[in-house]
Order: structure tokens, then sequence, then C-alpha cells
């Protein structure tokens, strides 16, 4: 394998592990004890969980990954990055946009932290589009249908 | 399913009945836990977690028969144990699980701007993200000191597969899998010393005879790359290092402010159990003149009654001491009656050792000590010890008193750990009273007419001290404590209850224990005193020839002027050390000889024989009689045998001892106290050792209780130290 770097792209959350891995994670934490356990094992099931295509299970790894955020102040900046990654993959867009707006104004300058809230931004800025193109579909459809019926009465 | 009926089972077989459960399911479980079923080390934990997975309901209510009161905490939040994916975490009741997805996993606007920037951890982070920023694959010369989580779980992924492949058909045993686990570091532990390969399929004899540049740099390439994955691995684990080295410290500080509420709360119970104490002596001078308000016709006949109710009552209210020290009380009090003299001594010592359970033994001499001619009415029990310090790291010097007195130190003792504390000095006639949490002087005892020699303190604030003027006396320290304060001009004859004037050479040891007294003199005699009466019992001469010449000893002990008893000629005591219980009496006299006695004959029923020069301390309990002498030697005797059990020696003789179940510590003329740890046979030192001091400032006397060692130093210093 390449070298890792530091922090991971967001194609670096697809890609489930295998349910075995994920096990193995879990049972990681498990012997550390649970809400004991060290923040990299539990960061390590977390993040795998993310990974899953199941939705639940990146939920809970969300969850734990706030978990981590919430416990460790040293760890906030990564986190932000990696909760935006989760919530973005969750369809969680307004809360991503929370946490990668929250991340900026802190690493003006982070590049990649810039790239992931563009990359939000524009996914929001899609999604709402599609909104506005559904919702303005229907609105025509609608109007034809009315001046149809409005001509046939005509 | 046959896990329905076990549930009704008792609790016993719940566990039975988890596993039934889960091999039953595991039929029906996926192709996921199916595998995991076959890697068996997760074995009990994994069964039950993987059981809640699948199969709720039959979980829940196995769960609901198990404890019927958490189950609906259960059902409300799931933790991570329990929860093996995401589904059944957030699945519950009351809420689909996108909801209480969102409700777990929200960040307040206040959390998610409170991020450190100031602290330079936080700054190098920030810079490193800064960094990063630039390009997603940096050289390996700006990778950081911490590695971040992603990489983290990065260079876990391959020890996972290795842990998968491994597991694949053989079984491992449970032990070795969370180690293998332990992601980053602790996984390579086991491997290291196994194995390490070059990674890739590449063998070194290989790549020694390949002659093809691109393999081989596609090899070096590999390698770098291993030891990048390395190098995180190790910042992984020292990052790890870091996180537990900040939570010991906060545990550390969480310690150390419980510490001080224990203190607190124990100077809160002193401060009670002293006027406790004040109260019930009013009560009893009241009931005992017959001056209470009402009822007073009815007086008379309580009287007597009263002791034994206020007894009764105190033994109920404390929970603590109840039943031991009221089976010592009830023999105690049985001792009255001759008839218990003809049991054998070493079975009453068995039921209250001394030591062991000085609470029983020394409130039984409170109780009885009620002299009508020496108004001593300790009829108190205390309801609380002080336990602090058990909980100060032991070798911890607790207070120091300096100047305590002018010259050194002769005797001390205390009642309890920061309770209160008698001490004398060599040139001074007076005992000098302290408090010992407080650390201040709360009194004087003036009296004797040459310096004291040896006291014993009990913890009904009475205290006898015996002296070179050839006197025992017994005090009111709560009197003198009175009269400290109140600045009145100190008359011995009201603190000093009682005088026992019959030896006539200078006391050298004496012990109280119940309502017996006995010292030992100069005269070669000891006496055996009633502490109700204040009479004389009986005297016992001393018969012996000193063995070799007085001169012999006195090689040794002019060496140390410095003895913890006082004699005008630097000769060692005739009678160094002695100890009662009930009519066992065991003395430790010049020629090196123990000897038990028998108080009732008033002869020796044993000598034990070992010491080479005079016996200055001695102590036992119902198991040993540990002695120590000017021979430098430690002797602990078995008293069931009547042989030595164990020795040992110091470097110098040894003035003072005293011992409990787990530990000897020795005074022997050095800056700093032995201890001798019976259970780990381990000695080890308490103080600095101070060689130039030696000569000028070393410990002469030694008090211990309840790991509360008290010293007293030639200097005039006492030092207490926590054990």
């Amino acid at each position: 394998m390449g070298k890792i770097s530091f922090l991971p792209t967001l194609e670096d959350a697809y890609g489930s592990l295998s349910p075995d891995q994920l096990e193995i994670l879990r049972q990681q934490v498990l012997s550390e004890g649970g809400e004991l356990a060290s923040i990299q094992s539990r960061f390590n099931y977390a993040w795998g969980l993310i990974k899953s295509t199941e939705q639940d299970d990146q939920r809970l790894g969300v969850k734990l990954l706030t978990d981590i955020y919430k416990e460790s102040s040293m760890r906030r900046r990564e986190c932000l990055y990696y909760l935006t990654i989760g919530c973005y993959k969750l369809g969680e867009f307004s809360t991503a946009k929370r946490y990668s707006d929250a991340l900026c104004s802190h690493e003006p300058d982070n590049k990649q932290a810039r790239t992931l809230q563009s990359m939000v931004e524009n996914k929001i800025q899609r999604e709402s589009f599609k909104g506005i193109a559904i919702a303005s579909g229907c609105v025509a459809v609608a109007a034809t249908v009315a001046g149809m019926l409005f001509r046939k009465k005509r | 399913m046959g896990s329905e009926s076990n549930n009704k089972d008792q609790l016993s077989q719940i566990k039975r009945a988890v596993s039934t459960t889960a091999s039953a399911l595991f039929g029906s479980q996926s192709m996921e836990d199916t595998i995991l079923s076959y890697s068996s080390p997760y074995k009990k934990l994994l069964h039950q977690t993987i059981t809640n997975s699948g199969s709720s309901s039959a979980l829940t209510k196995l769960r609901s028969t198990k404890n019927p009161f958490k189950s609906e905490e259960n059902k409300a939040f799931q933790d991570i144990y329990s929860a093996s994916n995401g589904k059944s975490f957030f699945a519950n009741q009351f809420s689909n699980t996108k909801t209480s997805f969102r409700v777990l996993s929200y960040l307040s606007d206040d959390l998610l701007y409170d991020i450190p920037t100031i602290t330079s951890r936080g700054n190098r982070d920030k810079k490193l993200l800064t960094e990063n920023g630039d390009s997603t694959r940096r050289s390996k010369k700006s990778h950081p000191e911490e590695p971040s989580l992603f990489q983290g779980f990065r260079s876990s992924l391959p020890i996972i597969d290795e842990t998968i492949k491994a597991q694949g058909p053989s079984v491992q045993d449970s032990q070795e899998a969370p180690r293998l686990l332990s992601g980053s570091e602790g996984g390579s532990e086991t491997e290291k010393d196994e194995r390490f390969s070059l990674p890739g399929d590449f063998s070194w004899d290989e790549l020694n005879e390949s002659y093809s540049v691109a393999d081989l740099s596609q090899t070096v390439q590999s390698i770098t790359d291993n030891l990048d994955l390395l190098e995180i691995q190790k910042n992984l684990a020292a990052s790890e290092i870091r996180e537990i080295d900040l939570k010991l410290q906060k545990l550390k500080m969480v310690r150390d402010l419980v510490f001080q509420r224990v203190a607190k709360v124990e100077q809160n119970e002193l401060f009670l159990e002293k006027h406790l104490a004040l109260l019930k002596d009013r009560i009893d001078m009241i009931e005992e003149y017959g001056l209470e308000d009402t009822q007073s016709s009815d007086t008379a006949e309580k009287t007597p009654q009263v002791p034994e109710k206020q007894h009764q009552n105190n033994n109920s209210a404390s929970s603590e001491t109840s039943t031991e020290s009221e089976d010592a009380t009830d023999d105690d009090s049985g001792d009255d009656t001759s008839a218990l003299l003809s049991q054998s001594i070493y079975q009453k010592i068995k039921k209250s050792p001394p030591n062991s359970k000085p609470r029983g033994s020394k409130n039984a001499l409170g109780q009885k000590k009620l002299p009508p001619n020496l108004h001593l009415n300790h009829n108190r029990k205390r309801k609380t010890y002080p336990t602090l310090q058990q909980y100060y790291e032991p070798g911890t010097k607790i207070s120091s008193f300096t100047k305590a007195h002018d010259d050194s130190i002769t005797c001390l003792d205390f009642d309890m750990p920061f309770g209160t504390m008698c001490t004398a000095g060599k040139l001074d006639h007076s005992v000098k009273i302290w408090n010992l949490s407080k650390k201040t002087q709360i009194g004087t005892l003036p009296g004797h007419l040459a310096s004291v020699s040896c006291m014993q303190m009990d913890e009904s604030s009475s205290l006898i001290t015996g002296g070179r003027d050839a006197l025992l006396k017994l005090w009111d320290l709560d009197k003198a404590e009175e009269q400290y304060f109140e600045g009145v001009p100190e008359e011995d004859e009201e603190l000093c209850l009682h005088t026992f004037d019959a030896h006539v050479d200078e006391i050298t040891a004496l012990h109280f224990e119940g309502n017996s007294l006995v010292s030992g003199s100069q005269d070669r005699t000891i006496r055996q005193w009633d502490l109700r009466t204040g009479k004389c019992l009986q005297t016992i001469d001393i018969n012996f020839t000193n063995r070799g010449t007085s001169d012999g000893f006195s090689t040794i002990s002019s060496n140390n002027p410095r003895s913890s008893v006082l004699l005008t000629h630097n000769d060692p005591p005739v009678i160094g050390a002695l100890q009662c219980y009930d009519a066992a009496m065991a003395t430790g006299t010049k020629d090196g000889i123990v000897r038990l006695w028998d108080l009732r004959m008033g002869q020796v029923v044993r000598t034990l024989e070992g010491h080479t020069d005079a016996v200055t301390g001695l102590q036992f309990d119902a198991v040993n009689l540990v002695t120590g002498s000017l021979d430098r030697s430690i002797r602990i005797w078995d008293l069931r045998t009547g042989t030595l059990a164990d020795a040992f020696a110091y470097d110098s003789p040894v003035s003072s001892l005293q011992f409990d179940l787990d530990k000897i510590v020795v005074a022997n003329n050095e800056s700093m106290v032995r201890v001798y740890n019976r259970k780990e046979e381990a000695h080890w030192t308490c103080g600095e050792a101070d060689a130039e001091a030696s000569g000028t400032d070393v410990v002469d006397f030694v008090r211990y209780k309840n790991g509360y060692l008290v010293e007293g130093r030639t200097t005039g210093d006492v030092n207490t130290w926590a054990i």
C-alpha cells in the first residue's frame, strides 16, 4: 500500500469493509472496555462503520465520532472533518454544512477543508436544484392540466 | 425456541441460557455471524452481543427476566456493548432511528466552536492540517509526529486482515485475539517475536541474486512504504501512551481532591467525637451524683445499669466494630470473675489478641476501670477511627514537630492516628501533649521529679508514665488540655489521678492492659498493679546473673548514649521492655533472655534465649513475639511453639520497636526508621538516610499504629509518617 494521506478524501468513505473486519474493530473496542476504549480504536470502529453501506451503521459511526469529538478537544479539528464526511455520506447535508463551516472557520487556510466545504455546498445546491426542478415540473404539469381543463370548459 | 423455558430458570442458569440461545440462533443467523461463530476466541461476550443483534425479541425477553428494573433503560438507549450494528443501537420504542440518531449525535454550537487553538498541540495540529491542505500526498519528511486518526485506521487495516487470515480455520485461544487486535501497537508484540518478513513475496536470497533494477527498486519502494506504515504505528502507540499519561494525571488530580475530602471529613469526625465524649462524661457525672432534674428518685436505681446500657447503644450504633469488639468485651468482662483465670490464657489471647483488636481490649479497660478513688469514668467507645494515613503514599511524612523538646525524646505514645500524642524529653521533667492533626501543643503534665522514661496511652485519654524518680503516674489528659487553654496554673495534684509509688529505683518499662499495670524497674523488680484500686498486687524479683560483665555490654551501649531508656550511666536497663496480657507477661531483660511469665503464680513459664545482648524492645500479639536487642538483631518468636520463627539483623543496636500484622518498625539509632514488611518479607526504610547526621540526629523511639508511625529523635524533633 502506498503512503497514507493525513486526512481521508470523500472517496475514502466509500468501499465498505468486510463484516469480518468490522467485527474485529468492534471487538477491539469492546475488549478495551466500550466507552473507555482508546480514541484510536473507537475511531477505527467508527470509520469502519461509516464506510459501511448500511445507513444505520453509518449513523452509529457518526454517533461514535461525536462522542470522540466531545471527549477529546485535541482531536476536534480532525473529527469535524470526519463528521462532515460521515454526514455527507448519510445525506444529512445541513449537518454536514454546519460541521464544514465550523471547520473552515477554524482552518481558513486548509485546502482540504475548503474542498470539502465546497463539495458539500455544491451538493446542497444540486439537491436544491433537483428540488426546484421537481417542484417546477409539478407546477408546469399542474398548469398544463389546469390549462387543458380550462380550455375544455371554454 | 429452547431458551424460552430457560428464561424462567434462576439466575444461575442464565449463562447457560444465553449460550443455548446463541447456539440456537446461529442457525438462523446471517453469514456474518456464522463466520464469527467459527472464530471462537470471542467466546461468551461475542455470543452475547451477536445474539443481541439478530434476535432482539428473544434477547429482550431474556434480559427482562434477568433484570426487570433495568429493562426499560436498555430499551431506551443501547450502549456500544449490546449493539452490534447501527440498527440496534438506535432502535428504541420511542422514535425512529433517524430521529434518535439526530438526537444522539447532535453537537451544540458551543461545543462545535469550542476548539482549542492556543495550546501548543493545537497549534501544531493546525499547522499540520494546513500543510496537509497543500497536497494530499505529502513527503515523509512532513509526517506529523502525531498521526491522524485516519492514518491510524489505515495502518491498522493490514493487521486486521492478518488477524482474519490467521483466525481462519484454526482455533485460537481467546486470550490472544484481543492482543492481536490491539490495532496499532499490541498486535505487533507477538508477531514481532515470531517473524519479521520483508513485504511482499520477496525473499532475501532472491533479492541477492536479482540483477533487475526495476524489481529491486520496486522492493525498495515497498519497504519504504512499509517503514512509513510502521512509523505511523509507532506514533500511534506513542500518542496512546500520551493519552494514558493524561488520564493518569487527571486521575491523580481527582485522587488529591478526594483525599482532601477524606481529610476534612475526618477532622469533622474528630471534632464530633470529642464533643460526644464530653457529653457522655457530663451524663455520667450527672447520673453519678444524682443531679438529674426529673425522676431524681429513680436515678439511684438507674445508675448501675447505665454503663451497660450505653455500651449496648454504642455497639448497635457502630456497625463497623460491633461483632468483633462485642466478643472481645464480653470476654473481658468475664475476666472479672475468677473463673476465667483457670482458662488457658493463650485461648483468650487468641480470642482477642492484644494488638489485632485494640479497640475491644482497650475499651474494656475503659469500662472496667471505674476506680472510686481515681474518679476516672471512661465509659466511652469511639464510633469512628481515622483512616486517612492509609491513603498516603507509604513512606510519606505526614507532619513534623520541630523541637518538641529541647533534648532528645526518651519516649512517646499516641492514642490513635491523628489523635493525641504525648512526648517526653531527656532533660524535660514534664510530659507534653500534642494534637496530631492540628500539629499543636495542647497541654503539659508536670509532676515527675526526674525525666520520664516510659509511657503508655489508651484511647480514653488516660496516660501512665514511669520516670527516673521511681514513680508511676496516671494522668487525665482531658483535664490537662482544659487547663492548658484556660491558662490555669497547673496543679499536678489534679492532673495526676494517681501515683503508684513503691519502686525504689527508676522505672524502665511499663505496660498496662485491662485492669492491670506492670512496671519494670532498675531495682530488679517487676510490680503488678491494680488500676481500679491503685494497689500493688505483687512484686516479682528478677534474679539473673549477668552473663559476662556489664562492661561487655557497655562496649556497644557506650557507643550509643542515646539509648531509649535514660540512665545516668550508659548501661542498658535491667528490664528493657515488658508487655502483659491478662495473666501472661513477657519481659526482655539485660541478659538477653526473653521470659514468659504467668502472673497468677508469679513464675517464669518459658524462656526464649537467643539474643546476645540486652533486650530493649518487645511486643507480642496472638501469634508472634517480636524482640529487639542491643545485639542489633530482631527476633520473631512463635508463641505457639516457643521457637524462633524469623530473625534478622541491622547495622546498629535496636533501641525501640513496634509491630502489627503487616509491618515491624524499628528504631536503631539511625537517621531513618527501619520497616520490615512481614507479608512481603521486604525491608525498607522510612525517612532520608543521612550519613552525616548520624550521631546527632537519629531516631530514638518509635510508635506505630494502623499504618501511622511516630518517631522521636535525639534532636527533640518528632515526625509522623504514613507507612
